[in-house]
């Protein structure tokens, strides 16, 4: 128990610390490119692929940090009348929707990765690799799993 | 699976949609199973599979138009890290008038307004605005109702007037222009901010011990000292939004600017130190993924309600029963109050976009009106139970206030969106006043 609660901070943590500079530099870099655009007519070339890129690798971060932190969106509307082993019940349920979803949807992206990859596909301006786009699905996918898997029941599932 | 007519397909996906939502699945993984298996019912697995995988290259394809949100989301979180609403607080309270009623009420619906300016998020105002106007309002004297009321009403402002979360959503939805949208949404938003404020004060003239006079004095000039300070504010909103409607910024810009330029402010005020800019980041990322998470969801709906051409059927079925445009605009309104009864707003406008804007789009509308009806439908399902958003927000900062008595304090407000509605279905042209105004085109 202490080794899994160690292990999901230690990954929550790190999920926390790239999501974040990753939206870093996407909000430093677009900042940046209107500075230097407004006064000295020079864009930084390439701007729109680094953004789309961060908010990517930021997003997917943030899609399995939500899981662990249970922060989706959900409606709450049965907490209050359900009863506590009911609501046990129901975090487990999600908890293994999202175990079985994720991996599997994972495992549909892989496709895709493959795809690009092979064919080579890149954006427009820089000519980013849209396989580094997928890997950061995958590895978001692939982490909302590991975290659902190993992260501590909720209070309710404790309580229960 | 057997044989079935789209619109069965259609309602047992729909339905199997809300039982998951009720069993508290999160709402994006609900919308996309459902999605998936009518998909896989109507069309094949094989292709249901096929439309699965792509879902995520929508999110690569537009991730620099995506950016958009989480810079909105930064800029509110940002905002209200900073305790910029104390000081909105005190200047709404400055511009108020002193001695009368209700002052303290009328003063948090305008600081609310104020900062729906920089913030895009009606709970976020709630929860900023609420941590501060409903201790000051009850230690004042007023009532628990009166004051959370006000406070659950005036956060719905968030979302209304711009920048606007929810309307960049609907914008990337329906594929319309940001500026666009948030021009539309600015006399609304401060017709809303009036009204409330009109309710608030007529509240006090029914119930005058709910809001007894302010006994706040100011030294001579002190007022005007106080209401300069909102100097900032009125940057951060001029540069920001003013910069996207001089065609200096587009909208990702306009609100990286924003975000930008709140964090800023923070930190020269040292009111934003390392620890609030990371928790404001942290925030962000947790919530703008939570809200990816349900697009990617809705857009596996969304192509499944496509597939079924259900809008198609729906647009004709309606056509053919010879009713007004603006009473089927009043019944979707009705529609939405009930959605709201157990949505929240975000997984709501996802929903129901695709299904209804061709409808109306169909009976003379235009998608630009259509977005700003469907946030103020929106903001009325904040604030009532049992999932207004706001309500809940404010009755976990206010723990010895019953959930109902919030929802009845926040009864009354409800009539200025009830006006609002009104207005626009029966005057449509209020939404394209500014927009005209300024030049620009709303397209059909």
């Amino acid at each position: 128990m202490q080794f899994r609660l160690w292990l999901t901070q230690a990954l929550e943590r790190l999920c926390h610390v790239i999501a974040a500079a990753f939206l870093l530099v996407a909000l430093i870099g677009t900042v940046l490119d209107v500075c230097l655009r407004k006064t000295i007519d020079l864009p930084i070339r390439g701007i729109i692929d680094v953004v789309g890129f961060c908010i990517v690798v930021s997003t997917m971060l943030g899609i399995a940090l939500a899981w662990s932190a249970r922060a989706h969106i959900v409606v709450d509307l049965i907490d209050m009348t359900g009863s506590p082993r009911l609501l046990a019940f129901l975090d487990v349920l999600t908890r293994v929707a999202g175990i079985v979803t994720m991996p599997l949807l994972m495992w549909l992206g892989y496709r895709e990765f493959s795809d690009v990859y092979d064919f080579g596909d890149r954006t427009s301006d820089l000519g980013i690799p849209l396989a580094w786009f997928w890997l950061a699905i995958l590895v978001g996918y692939g982490l909302s799993a590991v975290l659902l898997l190993i992260a501590p029941p909720a209070r309710a599932v404790r309580d229960a | 699976m057997p044989e079935a007519s789209p619109a069965v397909i259609t309602a047992v996906a729909t339905a199997v949609m809300f039982a998951l939502i009720l069993l508290r699945i999160p709402i994006g993984l609900a919308l996309g199973l459902a999605g998936f298996f009518g998909y896989g019912w109507l069309d094949g697995w094989g292709r249901a599979t096929t439309m699965l995988t792509a879902v995520p290259a929508e999110l690569i394809s537009g991730a620099y138009s995506f950016s958009v949100i989480p810079m909105f989301i930064l800029m509110g979180a940002a905002a209200a890290h900073s305790g910029l609403s104390a000081e909105l607080f005190n200047i709404a309270k400055a511009v108020a008038r002193p001695g009368a009623r209700g002052t303290l009420a009328t003063a948090t619906i305008g600081a609310c307004g104020l900062f729906g300016a920089i913030c895009g998020s009606s709970v976020a105002t709630a929860a900023t605005m609420g941590r501060i106007a409903v201790p000051e309002m009850r230690q004042a004297g007023y009532s628990a109702e009166f004051a959370t009321g006000a406070v659950a009403a005036g956060g719905t402002l968030g979302i209304l007037i711009p920048p606007s979360v929810i309307l960049v959503i609907y914008a990337l939805l329906a594929e319309q222009s940001v500026p666009v949208l948030f021009a539309a949404a600015m006399l609304p938003g401060f017709a809303m901010a009036m009204m409330c404020i009109m309710v608030a004060k007529l509240y006090v003239l029914v119930r005058p011990e709910a809001g007894p006079p302010s006994r706040i004095v100011y030294a001579r000039g002190e007022r005007w000292r106080i209401v300069l300070r909102a100097w900032k504010v009125f940057a951060i909103f001029l540069l920001s939004i003013g910069g996207l409607y001089a065609g200096w910024f587009s909208p990702t810009e306009a609100a990286a600017i924003g975000a930008a330029m709140t964090i800023l402010v923070g930190v020269f005020d040292r009111r934003l130190g390392t620890k609030e800019i990371l928790a404001s980041i942290q925030e962000t990322t947790i919530v703008s993924a939570s809200l990816f998470f349900i697009f990617l969801g809705a857009l596996m709906y969304g192509r499944f309600i496509a597939l079924t051409r259900i809008p198609y059927d729906l647009t004709q079925w309606v056509a053919s029963l010879g009713l007004s445009a603006q009473m089927v605009a009043l019944a979707i309104v009705g529609i939405y109050l009930l959605l709201g009864c157990f949505l929240e707003s975000v997984s709501m406008v996802l929903i129901t976009v695709p299904v209804f804007l061709p409808l109306l789009q169909s009976m003379g509308y235009d998608a630009v009106w259509f977005g700003i009806l469907l946030v103020v439908a929106v903001e009325m399902g904040l604030v009532t139970p049992p999932v207004g958003m706001n309500l809940f927000v404010i009755r976990a900062q206010n723990k010895d206030v019953s959930l109902p008595r919030i929802a009845f304090g926040a009864l009354p407000f409800l009539s200025a969106q009830v006006v609002m509605i009104l207005i626009l279905v029966y005057w449509p042209r209020f939404t394209s006043l500014l927009p005209d105004l300024m030049g620009m085109a709303t397209a059909r």
